[in-house]
């Protein structure tokens, strides 16, 4: 698409397809300059972003305002095509790259459509894109190669952000630049790549759309000293963008005490924030055959012995130092069960690997598993005698959710989301810092059979809810197409 | 990192030993309530203590005693790996297990050859970049003038960190006067670096320590364990949150930084906030904190004084050479100094004759494109210029000579410039909301949004055309209530000093 269809297109969005009809250029060009003129900043972002096929950054779009009134606004229009034309020219832009401006709801998946994981942030935004996909008529979007604006994404993208299917789909050698203009756009995930979030932040500011996300923790600057370097300063221009959006569905009230702190953060930069709502995630369990039970018997389980799990990747934050050393005490004591930790391994797990290595040859029952199916995921929740999870914060806290949905008891955090979920049913409390209750209260749980009987009960008693209630009430709380 | 070497230790083991020796004893009275016979040699001495910390579980026993072996304040996991050793032990593998835990961080300690002091009951400021740089703006500025005045009327303890930031020690004579008696000339050579391996650690109990400044990132996790575990009550002042905030106006280092200071900001016992703004900025990220479970810090607001700077103008009689409007302020985007430049363009084209002065340096990568501009609107005969370099004494008269100065910052902490220009009796024309907003409230300003040029323009105009009004905005000057360094400093010990928390 050349410039001058892009100029097209721009002119009939802003002046309607009736007045651009019959039009020399050379009228058009005063038009749209006119226009854009006595318009405000979303007429000058929506300039930049098709004429450009590039969604613009904050400076440039002040900067064209000033243009705009210091010089013959004409001249500015005949200056920012020549422009495009240039960038064409000397290969900063890719020619091949049409713009849509698009309407209605935006969700934007674009790490979704090209991960194949199916954990935290990807699981939601794709059970998001899923349902809605199904019920409601919503465009899913990606980002182009250099991550300077929205695209349309291929069928087979559009399958892998809504299933999984396809993680190596391939990506579209000609890519269409989408502009949402009075439209509804939606980010399900965490952007943090600097000129996405830059981009964002300007459409946000500027554009008028509708704009709304989910909100999954503020871990990279509440507890950064679990946080690997590099993050912090990412999430932080993440936030800058969130602060011009309308509103943020948390996951859990843990997370939108998280956002709301963040929030009143902002009246030092003279900016009231977003509308912020927790809009709690779905506590749901998967199904396994009883072929795949009976191999997960196998494979988890050490002779009789109780089995405790834990599920989580081995980051600081996870505090799987403190669940080996309350199992020492334990075992120690006499106690004789297994301890299963599932999950990768993660910035700064070298202590924990280390702690679990010195255990092992102890002659401990301990392991570590870190590659993992779902049946044998969700058969390792039924066979255990109890879960631990005992994080220094969580948005959400996963495995506390799955452990209750499996009707096994879970110890965990007395603080947070974990807190929280816990209070469905099911679960123990204990402070992460006290390495000794936690040994307590995992002793009672483990070998208090009334007390791990009382805790199954009030597991299985526990309300469920599923992705597709998840998906309805985020759809209400965003208002849909209607906002 | 440079490590003390095996060869090192073998080469030199007496410093090694009796550093050891008399960290230990130092120690000793604080682990020992009893009374502890020092005249015992360091392996005999070292069981007691080691066994007195295990017997007596108190974290600020454990955090004292590793201070003493390693001589390093340890981290949050080294005190909870310490812990976990000591847990199962017996009296007879105790030390044997501590030591061994504690094995990676003595290896790699930069203080084993230096001794220390134990401090109880005192107040311990935490000056570490003013003892060791010359460098004076913002927070240095709020810091030398404070602690000058604290030298005399409270005898804090002043303290900075070992190189590598492995320990809190004394500070050398020279360093000292770079904090408190900053502004004279310092007489005197700095202090070398065998001067300054030989000042001891200095471990506070149970006293009031105030980490004055923003630390460096590498001691980040150290200063947090102070807080956690060692008993001692930590306060901050709190500058401002504007690498969070305002995170895409600076380098992400500057965010990454921030980010690791916030662990110590969540742990901390209170903030001293430099404006209300910042306060609640402060107290918005201790209601976050509340999600995992801990109380966050208390966020009291201590404001900054509007006070004349210590230089002198370099001339006294500055006679006003048609209206000068100045802006001050380092060249970067959050400034919004490329609106400050529309706004003048279009008040030039509109015919209002004025100059306009730009004063303070900046990076490249931002400067480059704005003098630029700059250079642009000289060709067309405009009175325009950046100026660069300039002393206190010549800012101080341009502030004098100024009409009104202009200062329509994104966000501040404070806004330095603007009080500056008030207590020169300059009114002018800064940013409505935040720490900004407060201190325009007490007259002499007009407020704008920085995000809209259009305000801007309006404030500039009204005082290029409107005479009567520049001089109310003066005479709102003259009865703004005044604030001074003392008073500022007298504020912000009432919460320090002797007032443990």
């Amino acid at each position: 698409m050349n410039v001058s269809q892009r100029f097209d297109v721009l002119a009939g969005a802003l002046l309607g397809a009736d007045e651009v009809d019959g039009r020399t250029r050379t009228g058009l060009v005063h038009a749209v300059g006119a226009e854009l003129r006595q318009g405000d900043a979303s007429h000058a972002w929506l300039a930049l972003a098709v004429l450009n096929a590039e969604w613009p950054v904050r400076d440039e779009v002040v900067q064209l305002r000033r243009r705009l009134r210091l010089e013959d606004p004409s001249e500015v229009v005949r200056e920012l095509l020549a422009q495009a034309r240039r960038r064409l020219v000397a290969g900063l832009a890719r020619p091949s790259r049409s713009v849509r401006i698009i309407q209605g709801v935006v969700v934007d998946v674009h790490h979704t459509a090209h991960t194949r994981l199916a954990t935290g942030i990807q699981r939601v935004a794709r059970k998001t894109a899923e349902q809605w996909s199904r019920t409601h008529d919503v465009a899913m979007a990606g980002w182009t190669k250099d991550d300077m604006a929205l695209r349309v994404l291929t069928s087979e993208e559009r399958e892998n952000a809504i299933s999984g299917s396809k993680p190596d789909a391939p990506k579209p050698r000609r890519e269409e630049v989408l502009v949402p203009w009075r439209a509804h756009y939606v980010l399900p995930e965490l952007a943090i790549e600097d000129p996405r979030t830059a981009r964002i932040a300007a459409m946000a500011e500027f554009s008028g759309n509708q704009t709304s996300l989910i909100g999954f923790d503020c871990v990279p600057i509440t507890t950064a000293e679990t946080v690997g370097a590099g993050m912090g300063a990412a999430f932080s221009r993440n936030l800058v963008a969130a602060a011009h959006f309308d509103r943020i569905a948390a996951i859990s009230v843990a997370a939108a005490t998280e956002y709301r702190g963040w929030r009143s953060m902002l009246g030092a930069a003279g900016l009231a924030g977003p509308e912020i709502e927790d809009v709690f995630l779905p506590i749901e369990a998967g199904d396994v055959t009883d072929a795949e039970m009976v191999a997960a018997r196998e494979e988890l389980l050490t002779g009789d012995l109780p089995l405790l799990l834990c599920v989580g990747s081995h980051e600081p934050r996870k505090n799987h130092l403190a669940v080996l050393n309350a199992a020492e005490i334990l075992w120690r004591k006499g106690r004789e069960f297994s301890l299963v930790f599932v999950g990768g391994n993660a910035w700064g797990s070298e202590g924990f690997q280390h702690r679990l290595g010195v255990l092992k040859r102890r002659g401990r029952p301990v392991r570590g598993i870190t590659a993992i199916t779902d049946a044998l995921l969700w058969s390792a929740y039924r066979l255990a005698q109890a879960t631990v999870f005992p994080s220094w914060n969580e948005g959400f806290g996963l495995p506390v959710a799955e452990s209750i949905a499996s009707g096994t008891p879970v110890v965990t955090s007395n603080f947070g989301s974990m807190h929280e979920i816990g209070s469905l049913g099911g679960a123990r409390f204990v402070s992460p810092r006290d390495e000794e209750e936690l040994a307590a209260v995992l002793d009672e749980v483990l070998f208090d059979e009334a007390e791990n009987r009382r805790l199954r009960e009030a597991a299985a008693a526990a309300p469920r809810t599923s992705w597709g209630d998840y998906a309805n009430a985020l759809w209400d709380y965003f208002g849909g197409a209607d906002r | 990192m440079s490590d003390v070497t095996k060869a090192d230790i073998d080469s030199d083991i007496d410093p090694v030993s009796s550093a050891l020796a008399q960290r230990l004893r130092a120690a000793a009275p604080h682990l020992l309530p009893g009374g502890a016979d020092l005249d015992t040699s360091a392996g005999p001495l070292l069981k007691h203590l080691v066994l007195a910390a295990r017997g007596s579980r108190r974290d600020e026993d454990l955090w004292l005693l590793i201070v003493a072996i390693t001589g390093r304040f340890p981290e949050a996991e080294h005190v909870r790996g310490a812990r976990a050793a000591l847990r199962h032990s017996t009296e007879a593998d105790a030390t044997l297990l501590l030591l061994s835990e504690l094995a990676d961080l003595a290896r790699h300690s930069e203080n084993l050859r230096r001794p220390m002091v134990v401090i109880e009951e005192a107040t311990v400021v935490d000056v570490d970049f003013c003892a060791r740089h010359d460098h004076n703006t913002g927070i240095q500025r709020v810091v030398r003038q404070t602690m000058s005045r604290w030298a005399d009327a409270y005898a804090p303890t002043f303290v900075a960190w070992t190189d590598f930031g492995h320990a809190m020690r004394e500070i050398g004579p020279y360093e000292r006067k770079r904090v408190v008696d900053w502004g004279t000339k310092i007489e005197g050579e700095p202090e070398g670096k065998d001067e300054l391996a030989a000042l001891p650690i200095v471990v506070p109990l149970r006293s009031n320590v105030l980490v004055s400044e923003v630390p460096r990132t590498e001691l980040c996790l150290a200063q947090t364990a102070i807080s956690e575990f060692s008993g001692n009550t930590v306060h901050l002042i709190g500058y401002d949150a504007i690498p969070i905030v305002s995170a895409d106006t600076v380098p992400h280092h500057e965010t990454e930084r921030f980010v690791r200071y916030l662990n110590l900001v969540k742990h901390a016992t209170r903030v001293l906030a430099i404006s209300d703004a910042v306060a609640e900025e402060f107290s918005g990220f201790a209601m976050s904190v509340t999600a995992q479970g801990l109380s966050g810090p208390k966020v009291v607001s201590v404001p900054l004084p509007v006070d004349i700077p210590d230089a002198r103008p370099a001339s006294d009689d500055v006679a006003p050479a048609g209206r000068l409007v100045l802006c001050v302020g380092s060249h970067e985007p959050r400034k919004n100094h490329h609106a400050v430049l529309f706004a003048a363009e279009l008040l030039w084209n509109e015919g209002l004759q004025f100059s306009l002065r730009f004063v303070g340096g900046g990076s490249i990568w931002y400067t480059r494109i704005f003098d630029k501009q700059v250079k642009r609107l000289q060709k067309a005969g405009r009175d325009v210029q950046v100026l660069r370099g300039v002393s206190d004494e010549e800012m101080l008269a341009l502030y004098r000579e100024a009409t009104f100065s202009v200062f329509p910052s994104l966000q501040e902490g404070f806004g330095l410039p603007v009080a500056e220009s008030l207590a020169l009796n300059t009114p002018v024309i800064t940013t409505s909301y935040g720490s900004t907003g407060e201190i325009a409230r007490d007259g002499g300003c007009l407020t704008v949004d920085p995000r809209d040029d259009e305000s801007i323009v309006t404030a500039m105009r009204e005082l290029l055309t409107n005479q009567e009004r520049v001089q109310e905005l003066q005479r709102e000057i003259a009865h703004r209530p005044r604030r001074s360094w003392d008073a500022y400093a007298h504020d912000l010990a009432s919460h320090v000093v002797g007032g443990r928390a």
